[in-house]
């Protein structure tokens, strides 16, 4: 951990910390840590798209919504889907056109020698590809939690800035948005709705 | 847009277009977007933007790469098979669920690798002589089959995992609810992931095991690289196929040792159709079949008992009623439509850090919630967590 102020950069917001302090309905803070507003690539979340459109080509909060829309079970489902929703229709997310350049980083970044060149399991997602071409080229921070994607990111780049879900909430208790019980009970209840991590804040 | 070559961007995405089999009318449906949309970025007229651009590289089953004209990958000609062999029995987004399922063996084969995972079942481990089997011929295969998955005489119950545990890739994909105009499935010999079968389930449950035993006919017997599954195909290679799964799925002699040992020497009522039905998990319509080509049920009783609603008197009998015999709506299904071992391997590369949840997301389409899903209560890696701190921090 290092000094408590956040970043002058701005903060490019990959899909984990933005569904995770969506879903949470914390995405207010979200957005105070990243300097009031939460900035995001469109294939990340596309608030023009069709969200009645094939599952596979939707913005990945999309697919998110069509998950609590048609799979998940439970009276918590609805609310998460109102949740992500919300984010289509809010003044303080801007979604960022990519560049040519960055267009084709992106494109670079999701291809086969890509995967193969850093052993992945898989390619990486649209997501990670957008964050990383985008942070790269403006000199942003990039908030990505996927350690695949980190470890590329580290490799290909090495003086971008990085952030996972789990600093953000850390750097709220530090900047005093919220107390350290309440950082504890996010990053818990954040954990307990799936998120792959540490299991504690703290250490 | 402009890369190299002077060739533009417009100019590439047609020609994709082209080669996925694809009208503008399909991919603006499929978009949900004006078909003009489709032709002025085709024209160079407009520019598509990012996410539009990865929707584009979905569709047409293209590196990202290749449509920015950044390198040129060879395109493999199985859905040219595939297109070939269905004739024009699929319509846009079925085009599209094709392109899926080959993109996803793509994917799929990758992942093999990197986790050092052998190949799938490749050639047909039995064999069968050319010419017109006789009924004796398909029992006898029937036999050999059953033989070499080591099953009795009875049920063969989730027919999905037992072509899994033999090295058998099964996939769901809609394809569209009605035959007429669509296929039942497909198979095709997949270079790293061996024998892998299609199956369209949006058709019935009873539909999609039928299928799926004429599938392994295939993979069983033949060397054919592309098989496409529709009603009404009359090849040798399809017609041994039907008998085989006919037989395999409900076996003459198992059948009338069923009908004995429920004290009948012949089928008199729908109830015990239904019951049958049940017992060798096929679809109703198929028992009567088998029951009429068994000399077990009068050709009058078979008349009748078709006018019979299955379902509703399976409910009736206390039989539990799957809402997918219902309707099939493919925004249910989740990662039940992707083969077993494929999930298996994902919950186990998770644990030892080899695939991460947004990997698993991009290869099956679906949302980290699914995936988050999957790996409930497997354990995180431990570079899941050290990278937490390795890389360095904003903060």
């Amino acid at each position: 951990m290092t000094s408590s102020a956040p970043p002058s950069e701005p903060i490019l917001c990959n899909t984990t910390p933005t569904r995770y302090f969506a879903i949470t309905d914390q995405i207010d803070l979200l957005i105070a840590v990243c300097g009031d507003t939460l900035r995001v690539p469109r294939s990340v979340l596309d608030p023009d798209e069709d969200p009645d459109g094939p599952a596979d080509l939707l913005s990945e909060i999309g697919a998110s919504m069509r998950f609590y829309a048609k799979r998940a079970v439970g009276a918590e489902a609805i609310e998460r889907w109102f949740r992500l929703n919300d984010l289509r229709t809010r003044s303080n997310i801007s979604v960022i056109e990519m560049t040519e350049q960055e267009m084709e980083r992106f494109a670079e970044l999701q291809s086969r020698e890509i995967q193969r060149q850093f052993g992945l399991g898989a390619r990486l997602g649209r997501g990670e590809s957008a964050v990383i071409a985008i942070a790269e080229a403006r000199g942003w921070v990039a908030a990505i939690d996927d350690w695949e994607a980190r470890e590329v990111l580290h490799h290909v780049s090495p003086g971008t800035t990085m952030i996972t879900s789990r600093e953000i909430v850390r750097a709220a208790v530090y900047i005093g948005m919220i107390d350290t019980g309440e950082g504890d009970t996010l990053y818990q209840e954040m954990l307990d709705l799936g998120y792959r991590g540490p299991s504690n804040l703290w250490s | 847009m402009t890369t190299r070559g002077g060739t533009d961007l417009g100019e590439r995405l047609a020609r994709a277009r082209d080669q996925a089999g694809l009208t503008q009318e399909d991919v603006a449906a499929l978009l949900r977007q004006p078909r003009p949309v489709i032709s002025n970025w085709e024209q160079g007229v407009r520019q598509p933007n990012e996410h539009q651009l990865s929707q584009l590289a979905a569709i047409y089953r293209r590196p990202l790469e290749d449509l920015l004209g950044l390198a040129e990958h060879p395109r493999p000609e199985f859905e040219q098979l595939v297109y070939r062999d269905a004739g024009d029995r699929l319509d846009g987004p079925a085009k599209y669920q094709i392109q899926r399922f080959l993109g996803f063996l793509d994917d799929y084969g990758e992942f093999l690798k990197a986790l050092g995972e052998p190949t799938g079942l490749s050639e047909p481990p039995l064999t069968l002589r050319d010419g017109r089997p006789s009924k004796d011929d398909i029992r006898r295969k029937v036999d050999e089959a059953r033989s070499y998955f080591r099953l009795g005489k009875g049920s063969v119950g989730d027919l999905s995992a037992l072509a899994d545990l033999f090295g058998i890739t099964v996939y769901l994909a809609p394809l569209g609810a009605s035959l007429d105009g669509t296929i039942s499935g497909a198979s095709l010999i997949h270079e790293e992931v061996g024998f892998s079968i299609l199956i369209n389930g949006q058709t019935t449950p009873g539909r999609r095991q039928f299928t799926l035993a004429h599938e392994l006919g295939h993979a069983l017997f033949h060397r054919t690289p592309v098989e496409v599954s529709f009603p009404g195909r009359r090849e040798s290679e399809e017609r041994f196929a039907d008998l085989f799964a006919a037989e395999f799925l409900v076996p003459t002699s198992s059948l009338q040792d069923a009908v004995e040992g429920m004290g009948l020497s012949r089928v008199g009522d729908p109830e015990t159709v239904v019951h049958l039905q049940r017992f060798f998990n096929v679809s109703y319509e198929m028992i009567l079949r088998r029951l009429r080509a068994s000399n077990l049920l009068s050709d009058i009783d078979y008349k009748r008992f078709k006018e019979v609603r299955p379902v509703h008197l399976a409910e009736r009998l206390g039989y539990t009623i799957d809402l997918d015999e219902w309707r099939q709506d493919p925004d249910r299904w989740g990662l039940a439509r992707f083969p077993r071992r494929f999930l298996r391997l994902l919950r186990r590369a998770s644990s030892e850090g080899i695939m991460t949840v947004s990997g698993a997301a991009t290869m099956t389409g679906l949302a980290a919630e699914d995936i988050e899903e999957l790996l409930r209560d497997a354990p995180v890696a431990s570079n899941e967590e050290e990278t937490h701190d390795e890389f360095g921090s904003a903060f």
